[in-house]
């Protein structure tokens, strides 16, 4: 179920010798957090105590693991799977939800902002003289096709 | 006249504009023309985990338009985008199913995916493209070797290896060659040299986001160098915009100076610190542009 979504390698072939946690800068600040085990859930097919839990929305996405695994098994693989699975199954967190939407209203994941310098001075886009950022003139097509890929109607 | 065709994706031309002026200005005082990607949006980096087909479709179709408008290469420059862009081409070479599903989606807005646009990274545009260390020696300034720069290249320049990519995953070098083209001595290597700035955490749990980026800042200052630099604004924002609230998180103060390379090549170019967007910059870069200035 899981294959699926990976790309590198089946993660079968992990033999837990936990380079992948040595390399990884969130499981050398989060005691919990250890890269190799999630790797071992997803082998002994405990993914859905991994779904609800929250280590999989704890990896920073760095890639250094892939680089550690002697078998390229590319534990930041495995945890983008699960994040898509548990989208699938438990729902899209609300922060990736008003992100889709914004794309598929303005093409953009984030609103143009106001912003501050030092001397607390503040500027945008047309103050900098920087050009008009447009939406797409497809933006209808291109919406709803980016709502339907989101899983948001 | 050479030309290049910007992607400015999302972040950069929503909040980190010091990116997009310091690139503008660079290039304009290069002589080098920056043509516009029409209709661009969302490269769907942030989406590559929790709907990796929205995200698969939003990089295919950034690289479709490019086709459509007659070029052969794209210079994205947000690492995030460059991994979106490139990890795509990788991906559709091998998965032909995919690649049709993908396309099927792109005519409804008359495009089509063939593969043709070579993602560049910014460092690979100024190592391979662009002869930094030619212009230094036509601006006949000199060399300034007393000053150190440290280089953050980010985790999606260099990662993951198995997709093809300008430098080495493991021991990349191309960012500090354009620091040395451009007369400084640059730090060949400094403790997590090649961490993440926690950005792609930012979304979903901030906390611990700021706290990776923390790790990263703190190590950064064991380089000893006069300033870190970065190309990526996802970067840039945690080590730099952020770089206040990560000490306060991590009880440490950090104080490294933090600049765009844009910046960098931009003030050895002459170009006014204002036209850099330097007065954006929150990190302490006062002590380094006072030296630089000497």
């Amino acid at each position: 179920m899981i294959k699926r979504f990976i790309g590198l390698q089946d993660p079968n072939v992990c033999f837990q010798c936990r380079r992948c946690s040595s390399g990884c800068p969130v499981a050398f600040l989060e005691k919990n957090y250890r890269p190799h085990r999630i790797v071992a859930f997803v082998n002994l097919d405990r993914i859905d105590e991994l779904l609800k839990s929250e280590v999989i929305w704890e990896c920073t996405r760095c890639y250094k693991c892939v680089e550690y695994c002697p078998q390229k098994v590319a534990p930041s693989d495995v945890v983008l799977a699960l994040q898509a699975l548990a989208a699938e199954k438990i729902g899209l967190p609300a922060e990736y939800k008003d992100m889709i939407m914004r794309v598929a209203k303005t093409g953009f994941s984030f609103e143009v902002m106001q912003v501050t310098d030092r001397e607390l001075e503040f500027y945008d886009r047309e103050s900098l003289g920087l050009p008009k950022l447009v939406t797409p003139s497809s933006i209808e097509i291109l919406g709803n096709i980016v709502k339907k890929l989101g899983g948001i109607e | 006249m050479p030309k290049v065709v910007v992607y400015w994706g999302c972040f950069a031309p929503t909040k980190q504009y010091a990116l997009e002026l310091s690139t503008r200005n660079v290039f304009e005082a290069l002589n080098i023309e920056i043509l516009e990607l029409e209709n661009s949006a969302c490269c769907g980096y942030p989406y590559r985990g929790v709907k990796p087909k929205l995200w698969t479709f939003l990089a295919a179709r950034i690289m479709a338009l490019a086709e459509k408008q007659g070029f052969d290469e794209i210079l994205p420059v947000c690492n995030g985008c460059y991994n979106s862009l490139i990890k795509t081409k990788f991906y559709l070479e091998r998965d032909k199913k995919l690649l049709e599903e993908i396309n099927s989606l792109l005519k409804e807005e008359n495009l089509e995916y063939r593969g043709k646009v070579k993602p560049i990274h910014v460092i690979e545009y100024f190592h391979d493209y662009f002869d930094v260390k030619a212009l230094k020696e036509k601006l006949f300034s000199e060399d300034r070797k007393d000053i150190k720069i440290a280089a953050h290249y980010g985790c999606d320049a260099i990662r993951p290896g198995e997709v093809p990519r300008f430098d080495s995953s493991r021991n990349p070098q191309k960012f500090e060659n354009i620091i040395e083209a451009l007369g400084f001595t640059a730090v060949r290597d400094y403790p997590r040299k090649l961490d993440c700035c926690g950005a792609p955490l930012m979304a979903i749990n901030p906390e611990l986001g700021l706290r990776v980026s923390g790790l990263k800042l703190k190590n950064a200052k064991l380089a000893g160098a006069d300033l870190l630099v970065t190309t990526c604004e996802y970067c840039f924002e945690m080590l730099d915009s952020k770089q206040d609230s990560v000490s306060r998180l991590v009880n440490e103060k950090l104080e490294v100076p933090v600049m765009y390379y844009q910046q960098l090549l931009g003030l050895v170019l002459g170009i006014s610190e204002k036209e850099l967007g330097l007065n954006f910059n929150m990190s302490p870069i006062d002590v380094f542009l006072e030296k630089f200035k000497r």
